[in-house]
């Protein structure tokens, strides 16, 4: 069916407010949109704390690295690092040292030196964060490289 | 004369109304007013009217916060501080609007129970219901995103808690909460967005959907109490009249009218004595215990937390069908939502009486109890209560788990600490220069307090107890050393190795055996000896290596001014039963020996020292009047942090000074700590000054009027006369009947057209 001048008017002025209400949603969407994250620190040099870790149950070492809290921990058989984010609701675990892991202040969640899943609801491991490895002057450098969960680890 | 000027006002009016486009209105308004409602309607059809005057209260509050509030995430907190203590009545603003919104809630809440319980949503009011079901949700998302505002950790934490669920969003919940927040978390930019939202988007939103519903509620009309399909048109006023029906204006007017004078002095006086704390700035680093969400969201909270591991226990088959407990709540929680949200398409029955509606009032009735309950349950979880001098602890479930401590215990000590055995935290009452209500718990390791120690040294376990390190949680070990809290296994070796030597000297009371002896060991590990390489007692040269361990000033000042220790620690303080620092020091247990030359200098020492203990709690009383008064000291507030760093000062350089015997020392730092201590305490008063305590004017001065417009309200509705029945018939022919409507008609054309002499007199 051909397009008369008159429907291709008609047509047009329907389309108007649907041009620009796009146009104006599209440039609300990216002004939204969140700003690209600051450059991250590759890592962050702990100094020679590696010999702190030698007496068994010491408590974790706090550092803040990219915004979030990290817990530096010695889980019976080596120094990891772990995001103090619970893997639940995002709360901020905190160590207990009569549970010789993390918990939850909010939902109760715990999780082990290791960041398993001790303890519901959280269902997830805390997010690992890797170390270098230590040189013989016990040097930790924490590095922005998330640990990949083992499969089937909770 | 007087005829000219009536007609030239009149002249007038009619101009302003015409050209101004009010006459159209007006003339709206006026028909709206005349619109017919039911006769004998509930007290509960007010609470409609009161959510509406509740919502333009909320409005004309926020726009004065608007004035001071800063949305910024290094400013919020600081201007919602600004707005509670130094603008003019900002904190009657403040609590207003935070109140504002919970009594919003309830209002909303018991109109849409009134809905329910007169079957008004069935048809034809099936979208009235749907909007009003939107607003509320509207309303919810108000109270969400107005929470985050004041910054603080309360509104931080609860906020991460709830956006982090969006996270469970299938497909785009991380990129979808990295929308709402503006970053992966919340943080500054979330601020900016929930502020749009709270003061733009919402708002705007909310008006279009009032609109929506006040419109259907005049086009549809306040459903009567009849059958669905028995309702007679609105536009047969004369028939409506006949069947029990009135015009809105006067008695709804006046009713509601009363609903909101009332309503508004209950604002006024809960937000004035019930004021919301501040709380601490947000700390995105730290989780404050026990954060839960507003009453409104905690019956849904609640509920979530019983969908876990446990369900898998009840329901195997669960398990089996790789259904996710988390996704089983929130899969439950949205099927009641949108079973609530669409009632009128479910439920077609005629019937609207209660009565006539057996299962749905049993389901109704249930589901209420049951959104009470989570409710209490929520409340009451991760919280121990006192009753009766029991404490009761509840878990996170909201499960009893048992009563604590009994009063009998504390009978005797009034500092004597209670036991929690769940919890291993220490409450304190705060900064204090005098004893602190101390609540000591018990161990992690679920010992009790002083450790594996207390078991035999009974006699030194009691003196201790008694003692300031008891209060402070000051186990035997810090002074002593030893094993306490080590685990046993790495002294295996020890052991073996002590029990095989025959240099091992074993007490006299050990009977030899191995196992008494293994213990022995265990027990002693790493215990701190006396110079005389007995363990039993420290002499006066051991004091370094006992006290001096964490009192290092002390010690310092006490070896320059004692060479030759003629006196110890133990000589002022005690053996285990130290005391904190009083008079008794100065007059009993110190220097008190007239021909010592020392003992004057220590004396006007304890006299310096007693003086500025009374400043501080001079201070500190007028830091309890400000808090008693609402004024947030907690945390960040800049007074309390400049006591506490002058409380610090205090104990950790000025009171070891009287260790140094310098009179002059100890009087030229106390003057300077004083002179501090004396600016602080002068703003602190100025702080209480200006917070005068105006509060009962405000509240007697409200309620005046509130009683004052009810009770005229009230002779006016009484001069109206009864309202006739509805659904039992209308006594129509009968002249009573007719009376009443005709004055309804007199007074509210008074009402309406003031300038019209024939409206009526009034």
């Amino acid at each position: 069916m051909p397009v008369t001048r008159r429907k291709f008017q008609h047509l047009a002025v329907l389309a108007f407010p649907f041009v620009y209400g796009v146009g104006v949603l599209a440039a609300a969407v990216r002004y939204l949109t969140p700003l690209p994250r600051r450059p991250r620190d590759k890592q962050l040099d702990l100094g020679e704390t590696a010999s702190y870790f030698d007496e068994p149950g010491a408590s974790p070492i706090e550092v803040s690295f990219n915004g979030l809290k990290i817990y530096v921990v010695h889980d019976g058989t080596r120094i990891r690092a772990f995001d103090s984010t619970c893997t639940h609701l995002s709360c901020n675990v905190s160590w207990r040292e009569g549970h010789g892991g993390f918990v939850c202040p909010c939902h109760g969640a715990e999780f082990g030196a290791d960041g398993s899943v001790k303890k519901r609801p959280a269902t997830t491991p805390l997010k690992e964060f890797e170390l270098a490895p230590i040189g013989a002057d016990g040097k930790l450098t924490l590095l922005d490289q998330v640990v990949k969960p083992a499969r089937g680890a909770s | 004369m007087e005829r000219e000027a009536g007609s030239r006002i009149d002249g007038l009016r009619g101009w302003f109304l015409e050209r101004s486009g009010f006459g159209i209105l007006n003339a709206f308004g006026l028909r709206q007013l005349g619109k017919p409602v039911p006769t004998r309607l509930s007290w509960l059809y007010t609470t409609g009217a009161l959510a509406i005057f509740y919502f333009g209260l909320q409005v004309v509050t926020g726009c004065l916060l608007l004035t001071v509030y800063v949305p910024h995430e290094e400013l919020a907190y600081k201007s919602v501080q600004i707005i509670e203590h130094q603008a003019s009545l900002g904190w009657l603003v403040r609590q207003c609007h935070s109140w504002g919104a919970s009594f919003v809630v309830i209002v909303l809440i018991m109109h849409m129970i009134k809905v329910l319980w007169y079957g008004t949503y069935k048809r034809p009011r099936e979208f009235t219901w749907f909007v009003g079901c939107l607003l509320f949700a509207i309303t919810l998302g108000f109270c969400f995103s107005g929470y985050l505002l004041p910054w603080n950790q309360l509104a931080f934490w609860a906020t991460r808690v709830g956006i982090a669920a969006v996270d469970s969003v299938p497909w785009i919940g991380p990129e979808l909460k990295s929308f709402i927040c503006g970053s992966d978390e919340v943080s500054g930019a979330t601020i900016g967005r929930f502020f749009a939202l709270h003061v733009v988007v919402l708002p705007g939103i909310l008006l279009l959907m009032l609109a929506w519903h006040l419109a259907l509620i005049t086009w549809k009309g306040i459903s009567p109490k009849i059958a669905v399909g028995e309702e007679l048109d609105l536009g047969n006023v004369v028939a409506l009249r006949k069947t029990g029906s009135e015009p809105f204006f006067p008695r709804q007017v006046y009713r509601d009218l009363v609903a909101c004078s009332l309503g508004f002095a209950a604002l006024v006086t809960v937000a004035t004595y019930c004021p919301w704390p501040l709380g601490e700035p947000a700390d995105e680093f730290s989780t404050p215990e026990g954060i839960k969400p507003e009453w409104y969201f905690l019956p849904v909270y609640q509920f979530l937390k019983y969908f876990d591991d446990n369900l898998y226990s009840a329901l195997p088959f669960l398990k089996s069908w790789g259904v996710e407990p988390d996704f089983l709540g929130v899969t439950m929680v949205n099927i009641v939502a949108s079973v609530l949200f669409l009632l009128p398409v479910l439920d077609r029955g005629k019937e609207r009486k209660i009565t006539r509606r057996p299962l749905f009032a049993l389901l109704a009735f249930v589901f209420l109890i049951g959104v009470l309950a989570m409710g209490v349950l929520g409340y009451l979880a991760e919280r121990t209560i006192e009753i009766g001098g029991t404490k009761y602890h509840f878990d996170t479930k909201g499960v009893l788990t048992g009563s604590l401590a009994r009063e009998g215990q504390e009978e005797d000590r009034e500092d004597e600490p209670a036991f929690d055995s769940k919890s291993a935290v220490k409450e304190d009452g705060g900064a204090s220069t005098g004893p602190a209500a101390v609540v000591v718990t018990w161990r992690a390791d679920m010992l009790p307090p002083g450790g594996t120690c207390v078991g035999c040294h009974v006699d030194q376990a009691e003196e201790w107890e008694g003692s300031v390190h008891h209060d402070e949680e000051i186990e035997c070990a810090r002074c002593h050393g030893g094993i306490d809290t080590t685990s046993p296994e790495k002294l295996l070796g020890i052991v073996e190795g002590a029990l095989e030597s025959e240099d091992t000297e074993w007490p006299d009371d050990l009977d030899g055996a191995l196992e008494a002896k293994r213990a022995y060991l265990w027990a002693h590990q790493g215990v701190q000896l006396n110079r005389g390489g007995d363990p039993s007692s420290p002499r006066s040269k051991d004091v370094p290596v006992f006290c001096g361990k964490c009192h290092e000033t002390e010690l310092r000042h006490w070896q320059a001014a004692e060479p030759e220790q003629t006196k110890s620690c133990k000589s002022c303080h005690g053996n285990h039963q130290v005391q904190r620092v009083g008079p008794f020091l100065y007059e009993e247990d110190g220097y008190t020996d007239e021909d010592d030359p020392r003992t004057r200098s220590f004396q006007a020492i304890g006299k310096i020292l007693l003086e500025v203990d009374g400043r501080f709690q001079e201070a500190e009383s007028t830091l309890g009047a400000l808090r008693a008064k609402g004024y947030p000291l907690d945390g960040a507030v800049e007074e309390q942090k400049r006591f506490e760093s002058l409380v610090t000062e205090k104990n950790s350089e000025l009171s070891p000074l009287v260790h140094t015997l310098n009179e002059e020392r100890v009087r030229s730092e106390a003057a300077e700590l004083v002179a501090a201590l004396d600016a602080l305490h002068g703003d602190l008063r100025s702080h209480l000054d200006s917070h005068d305590d105006d509060r009962p004017i405000f509240v007697l001065g409200v309620w005046v009027l509130a009683v004052f417009f009810t009770v005229v309200l009230t002779l006016k509705l009484r001069s109206l006369g009864p309202a006739v029945s509805t659904s039992e018939g209308a006594p129509s022919g009968s002249e009573d009947s007719a009376a009443d409507v005709a004055g309804m008609d007199t007074e509210r054309g008074a009402l309406l057209h003031p300038l019209d002499p024939e409206s009526g007199s009034g």
